[in-house]
């Protein structure tokens, strides 16, 4: 009874199977694969985006990954710092990770500030600064002051 | 008698000397509009001087000698030069700067010393070199 029951559901299948023509059948087994290996292969070459800056609060919220970095890395350049100036490390004691979003430090508070001075200077003070095409310029930066120093006032 | 007469005209002397100096230091400064208008000759001296150090220049950067006049003088209270405008909006910045962002007042005599400067960003020169770098 269930042998027979089985020889049916099988042939049914084959039924099924076979409807199509084995060269269709084929063509359409390989692109399906094809594609599954051209969605890999792009996976592959495109990491995921990096996970979005959560604590924002003077940069533009919509920046991305690339324009964050080349800000931040101004900021080392003209601090002659490391991130670790600024950015806490992460809670857990077993990472050696920092904490992005994390304002434990006094420093990146302290940043903050400085860049909205720094703008607001610019603006203020400065707005007649361009250059050869009549783009704003910031007349004053981190390095004007700090020149490499992350405390610019107590060498002199 | 001869003796009061001498004593009274040498105090009348002493007295026009005295009223005659303190006009000229009242004459003084004429065109003071952000440092204080009772600012004295030594302290005013004193700002300027640190003007010409931090700055690298001298006076003649900002002032204009007298015309028609020999020997010639400079006409401190002239606002013919641009610089010495410019000097003014930069004076009135830095005095704000230090006020609104690092919580330091400093009296329009310039007693307190101020943590940003002139020399914070010129460094001895009229205009700052600034090293190319965003940020």
């Amino acid at each position: 009874m269930d042998h027979k029951k089985y020889d049916r559901k099988l042939k049914s299948l084959n039924k099924f199977i076979f409807q199509f023509k084995p060269m269709r059948y084929r063509k359409i087994l390989t692109s399906v694969l094809l594609a599954a290996l051209v969605l890999l292969g792009v996976a592959a070459v495109n990491p995921p985006d990096p996970p979005k800056p959560k604590n924002l609060k003077i940069l533009p919220k919509n920046i991305t990954h690339e324009e964050l970095d080349k800000v931040m890395d101004g900021f080392k350049d003209a601090l002659g710092v490391k991130c670790n100036f600024c950015h806490a490390p992460e809670a857990d004691s077993t990472s050696h990770h920092l904490d992005f979003a994390s304002d434990a430090k006094p420093e990146k508070n302290i940043a903050r500030k400085m860049m909205k001075m720094a703008a607001k200077i610019n603006k203020k003070y400065f707005s007649y600064n361009t250059n050869d095409q009549g783009v704003h310029v910031d007349a004053v930066t981190c390095m004007t002051c700090h020149r490499g120093n992350p405390h610019p006032g107590e060498k002199h | 008698m001869r003796q009061i007469s001498v004593i009274t005209g040498l105090f009348l002397l002493t007295a026009a000397g005295m009223a005659s100096t303190s006009i000229d230091e009242e004459k003084k400064h004429k065109n003071l509009r952000v440092l204080a208008k009772d600012i004295s000759d030594d302290e005013l001296e004193r700002v300027m001087y640190t003007f010409n150090r931090q700055l690298g220049v001298t006076c003649l950067y900002c002032h204009v000698p007298t015309k028609n006049q020999v020997p010639e003088r400079m006409d401190f209270a002239s606002d013919e030069k641009r610089e010495k405008l410019i000097a003014r909006t930069m004076l009135k910045m830095s005095l704000k700067i230090n006020k609104k962002y690092f919580d330091l007042s400093i009296d329009k005599k310039l007693h307190a010393r101020p943590l940003i400067w002139c020399r914070t960003c010129h460094m001895g020169y009229p205009v700052p070199h600034n090293p190319g770098s965003p940020g």
